[in-house]
């Protein structure tokens, strides 16, 4: 089980505290004793419990053969909490120039969007600690969808169940509610798969190659990329390019000043041995 | 002064809010005193609940008639005395004298200024509570709660009704239940056996087991026709009425009875001992310490049974299903911060000779012969009975187990002189096993023990039998052997012993290998044994899918011949033959399995198929629960049975076999095989049937499409975790919702009439309340609450 998103290099966990709302309870001048109460609470909160939850798989790649699946959400944590369920298109991707990798709503290169035939249950959950709730999907007619690939990001969106008493005032309750996010990719593969990637070197040090990886059609790569030298590998690393992505391969020894190469391969865990059969590795790179 | 200002200024801000509460509250406890009614959860893992409290702006006041009757106590009110008693507890509080009594050696715990009591209300500080309670009690000030150590001491943890054992065999609601039919269905089970000595035919037998579900119980019966039977012909027939889970007579019969000892008598028997042997007897505990606060949880056979959070010591304790014979559970800890998570494993050994607490069980036979047996849980931990025939002993005996993993047993036939007792051990891997018979002057000592550890297993086990004279027999048994993963074993047994004064010694070593190779499965073994004379022999065994054929072979050196076995056997549709052949001339031919009628017919290769159940899922398209023939099987679906195996059928169907009659099975279906996300079962995911003897029982279980109905409650005036959403028909609940931080809320509901009600699950006020259509072709339908 992975905890957060998990697609070889990237750890996202979007962590925002509704500080709107704490600003609109901060200025309830006649209620502001609470607030200090409320807020004292929160820290003694730690002491005595916290909100973990797991998604498994971190990520779900389909076909349109068999366009279904299931996401099991497991609160690991110790206090009830309230999790909303929902898709949007996007991706995650870096900036041209490698930086601030990111997710992206709205658009995700040339990969397909998958939103609006993803029927999904249930939208909302609250989970007792130590309890799972499965998040059954599938994708509505997915056999006639042209060949490509098509991505959805499935939101699970979650708060700490509040408490009686902590939210005895509901803006209270509201502005110290911390909401995280956890973004799994649901990607569903139409025909075979080719992915093309442009490879571009950002940086080289005695232990890291930093690369940006493009994406030019509409497949996905999912796999490993490593730097070869003299016929062996430095290097490897597990990665999920949709659109443009950096990512860092650790070193097991200097490359040096003589050329090198950087090759693909299809072999991602947890993933089913069709794709590694289906999917055709981008051509390997001289540098 | 300070004080009273400052609860004011408390009240007043909190007036907007909680404004109900607070007249109703106000003079609680005392006129100087605001009170303001903040209800508090209490929570354990699995268990969320409220309570009433009151707080002074300081202090928090907890209802404790509200908190002792949550804990599982009797309350008695009288006279300024709270008394509360659970089946090992007692706690008074004393609100005049301003203590709490606890428990018979009566401590008293002085708890002035803690305990308020006005106008009918029996109020504690939440100091006072942590004096009484300790550790067992958590209140987290932040969140209102009150959080329970499942662990607890001072309180039966299992008096938290909703914290049950989770998923695991824990059975579900029974939604397939006992049915009574004029001719429900039978089932046949046969075996017929022809041997053959050069060329003569030495012995036949044929052998019918059946068992007719008919006139509202069950006809059993056996019919054995045998070339040793001096009359030909046997067969009994026995009436069986049965009535599951009536605890004064759940079985009346008539016909042969066959009696504990293993003989038969004729007549009628009158019963109220469990039907079938149960899987479960009782649910043992295990605690233990490990880090503080950390999820430790209990798997028993990969099911999650049970679940708690150690306290803030690390302690906790868990209940475990106890299966007959030895359990094996695994306790999974799942430390707070991140820490990977680790198991530890340990067993329970249970054994069936222990009767339920104050439970009686009686079984009698009258007829020409009577006998009685009557059995009574004198304790959880022991079991006294008796028993006796007009014809044979009068045994009277008791079985004790001092501690889960001690058994006593000892059983008495007095002027007879015959006695014997038993103590058996287990802890851990290790087992230990002592006898002791007394039987008119003859005596028997028998002792065993065995270990396991990783792949090796050790046992020994020693006989001494003494005559009124002298000891006549002594043997000692060590064994010790080996297995690999990939399923190698080697096994070596010695055996040294004296009878009547002669000292002997055996050995005997053993290697087997079993593998499998694309769905063939081999079998490959050898021995070599020393007894008066050294003998060598091997075997090989090779199973296809439905056909077997084995090859043994014995060279022994004392007679110097060597002695063959060739085996066939063929697993049919309708039945199985077997075939063998020895070297000595010995040939034998059988054929067994089952024949299952109404509804329809069913053959089985194997034999001893006493009841069934085929499950049905499918699309109920029309939703009327009833599978209607347009109605598509889902053959995807997959669902667990427990204790049963299950297999699919060519038509989509499911068939469970072997199972017991009259036993309640648990059906788990499993979520994430139901590939459509709107689809779910109408009996639950969980749920369970009765077995019924002589037939296959159909169960049609219907996964239906029903309409989500998404709310949104705005404005949301109260906390969301005081209010809940339900959907009625007429007054009948049929479906309800917590309601979001955000106001929303989610039902599934058929399509039809309905009161939409939300309601505070505090106070019990009723916030809105007005009709809802659920429109027969939606599959969503959107929903505004408006609170005033």
């Amino acid at each position: 089980m992975t905890e957060f998103y998990n697609a070889g290099t990237d750890h996202l966990m979007s962590c925002a505290m509704h500080r709107a709302h704490m600003w609109r309870t901060l200025h309830m001048g006649a209620v502001a004793v609470f607030v200090v109460i409320a807020i004292s609470g929160t820290c003694q909160a730690q002491d005595t419990g916290f909100a973990t939850l797991s998604v498994s798989p971190a990520y779900a790649y389909i076909t349109a053969q068999e366009p279904y699946g299931a996401f099991r959400l497991r609160n690991e944590g110790t206090v009830s909490m309230e999790v909303i369920v929902s898709a949007q298109y996007g991706v995650i991707e870096a900036d041209s120039v490698g930086e601030n990798t990111r997710i992206v709503t709205g658009r995700a290169g040339l990969v397909g969007d998958l939103t609006d035939r993803l029927i999904f249950y249930p939208e909302r959950a609250i989970l007792e600690p130590g309890t799972e709730q499965v998040v059954r999907f599938m994708i509505e007619g997915a056999a006639a969808l042209p060949d490509g690939g098509y991505i959805t990001l499935m939101h699970y969106k979650m708060q700490e169940r509040a408490a009686v008493g902590e939210s005895a005032i509901p803006a209270v309750a509201t502005a110290i509610s911390i909401e995280y996010s956890l973004v799994a990719p649901l990607v569903l593969f139409s025909g075979p798969i080719e992915p093309v990637l442009s490879t571009r070197v950002l940086g080289i040090t005695d232990s890291t190659l930093t690369l940006l990886l493009a994406n030019s059609t509409s497949y996905p790569f999912i796999g490993g990329v490593s730097a070869v030298k003299d016929g062996r590998s430095l290097g490897r690393i597990l990665t999920a390019v949709y659109s443009r992505r950096r990512i860092e391969i650790p070193l097991s020894a200097p490359l040096g000043e003589s050329p090198f190469t950087v090759a693909f391969d299809t072999d991602f865990p947890g993933i089913s041995p069709y794709f590694a059969r289906s999917t055709t590795p981008p051509a390997k790179v001289q540098f | 002064m300070h004080r009273l200002c400052n609860i004011a200024i408390a009240g007043v801000c909190l007036l907007p809010f909680v404004c109900t509460k607070l007249c109703r509250a106000q003079d609680a406890v005392s006129s100087d005193v605001v009170f303001l009614e903040v209800p508090i959860v209490v929570q354990a893992p699995g268990f969320h609940k409220f309570i009433k409290a009151y707080s002074d702006g300081e202090e928090f006041y907890i209802d404790m008639v509200d908190l002792l009757r949550l804990l599982g106590f009797r309350v008695d009110q009288k006279e300024g005395v709270l008394s509360a008693m659970d089946m090992n507890r007692s706690i008074t509080l004393d609100y005049d004298q301003q203590q709490a009594t606890l428990g018979e050696e009566e401590d008293v715990v002085p708890l002035l200024g803690e305990l308020q009591y006005s106008e009918g209300m029996y109020l504690m500080t939440v100091a006072g509570i942590k004096r009484v309670f300790d550790a067992d009690l958590t209140f987290d000030e932040a969140r209102l709660s009150l959080r329970l150590s499942s662990a607890a001491s001072n309180f039966q943890t299992s008096a938290l009704g909703p914290r049950r054992f989770l998923g695991g065999e824990a059975p579900g609601p029974l939604r397939f239940g006992f049915e009574r039919h004029l001719l429900g269905g039978s089932i046949i089970s046969w075996h017929a056996t022809s041997q053959w000595y050069r060329g003569r035919q030495v012995y036949t037998d044929m052998t019918a087991r059946y068992s007719v579900n008919t006139l509202g119980g069950v006809v059993e019966g056996t019919a054995v026709k045998s070339s040793y039977s001096s009359t030909g012909f046997v067969n009994d027939v026995n009436y069986t009425f049965v009535r599951p889970g009536n605890r004064l007579a759940n079985r009346v019969a008539l016909g042969n009875q066959p009696w504990s000892d293993g003989t038969y008598m004729v007549g009628m028997r009158v019963s109220n001992l469990p039907l079938v042997t149960p899987h479960i007897q009782r649910t043992t505990s295990t605690s233990g310490r490990v880090e503080p606060h950390a999820i430790v949880e209990v798997l028993v056979g990969g099911q999650i049974t049970d679940r708690t959070q150690a306290d803030a010591d690390g302690r906790y304790s868990l209940r475990i299903p106890a299966y007959y014979g030895t359990t094996e559970a695994v306790v999974r800890v799942q430390p707070l911060g991140g820490a990977a998570p680790y198991e530890r494993r340990q067993y329970v050994l249970t054994t069936p000779a222990l009767t339920l607490h104050r439970r009686v069980y009686y079984d009698a036979v009258i007829g020409r012969e009577s006998a009685v047996q009557l059995q009574y849980g004198l304790t959880p931990r022991v079991t006294l009975r008796t028993g006796g025939s007009t014809a044979r002993d009068f045994i009277t005996g008791v079985t004790a187990s001092p501690a889960p993993n001690v058994i006593l047993s000892t059983d008495v036939d007095w002027p007879n002189r015959f006695v014997n007792t038993t103590v058996q051990m287990w802890r851990y891997r290790l087992g230990a096993l002592a006898a002791y018979t007394s039987d008119h002057g003859s005596q028997n000592v028998r002792m065993s023990a065995s270990g396991q550890f990783r792949q090796w297993e050790a046992h020994v086990s020693a006989v001494a039998r003494h005559d009124a004279e002298s000891w006549v027999e002594k043997r000692l048994m060590p064994a010790i052997s080996f297995h690999t993963r990939n399923g190698m074993s080697l096994r070596s047994r010695l055996n040294l012993y004296t009878v009547n004064g002669i000292h002997r010694t055996s050995w005997r070593f053993t290697w087997n290998q079993v593998r499998s190779v694309r769905g063939t499965g081999l079998h490959t073994g050898a021995f070599m044994t020393r007894d008066a004379s050294w003998a060598l022999g091997g075997e090989v065994l090779v199973s296809f899918s439905t056909f077997f054929v084995g090859l043994n072979a014995k060279f022994d050196s004392g007679r110097n011949t060597i002695h063959g076995q060739l085996t066939l056997q063929w697993r049919s549709p309708i039945g199985s033959i077997r075939s063998g052949v020895t070297s000595g001339g010995m040939h034998s031919y059988s054929g067994f399995g089952t024949v299952g009628i109404n509804p329809g017919i069913r053959f089985s290769y194997a034999t001893h198929d006493e009841s069934g159940a085929v499950l049905r899922i499918f699309e109920d398209l029309n939703r009327n629960g009833r599978k209607d023939p347009a109605e598509p099987i889902l053959p995807d679906v997959e669902v667990q049975v427990w204790h049963a195996p299950v297999s699919r059928r060519n038509d989509g169907t499911l068939i469970a076999t072997f199972l017991q009659p009259n036993t309640a099975y648990q059906v788990q279906i499993i979520e994430h095989s139901i590939r459509d996300p709107w689809l779910r079962p109408a009996p639950g995911y969980s749920f369970s049937f009765m077995a019924e003897p002589g037939r296959v029982k159909e169960l049609d279980i219907p996964l239906q499409r029903l309409p989500l109905i998404r709310g949104r409650i705005a404005p949301l005036a109260r906390p969301p975790g005081r209010l809940q959403v339900v959907a009625m028909i007429g007054q009948e609940v049929v479906e309800t919702s917590p309601v979001y931080r955000d106001g929303g809320f989610a039902l599934r509901l058929q399509p039809g009439q309905y009161t939409l009600r939300v309601e505070d699950v505090v106070d019990m006020s009723i916030l809105f309340e007005e009709p809802l259509e659920v429109q027969q072709d939606s599959r969503t339908q959107d929903v505004e609450v408006k609170l005033d």
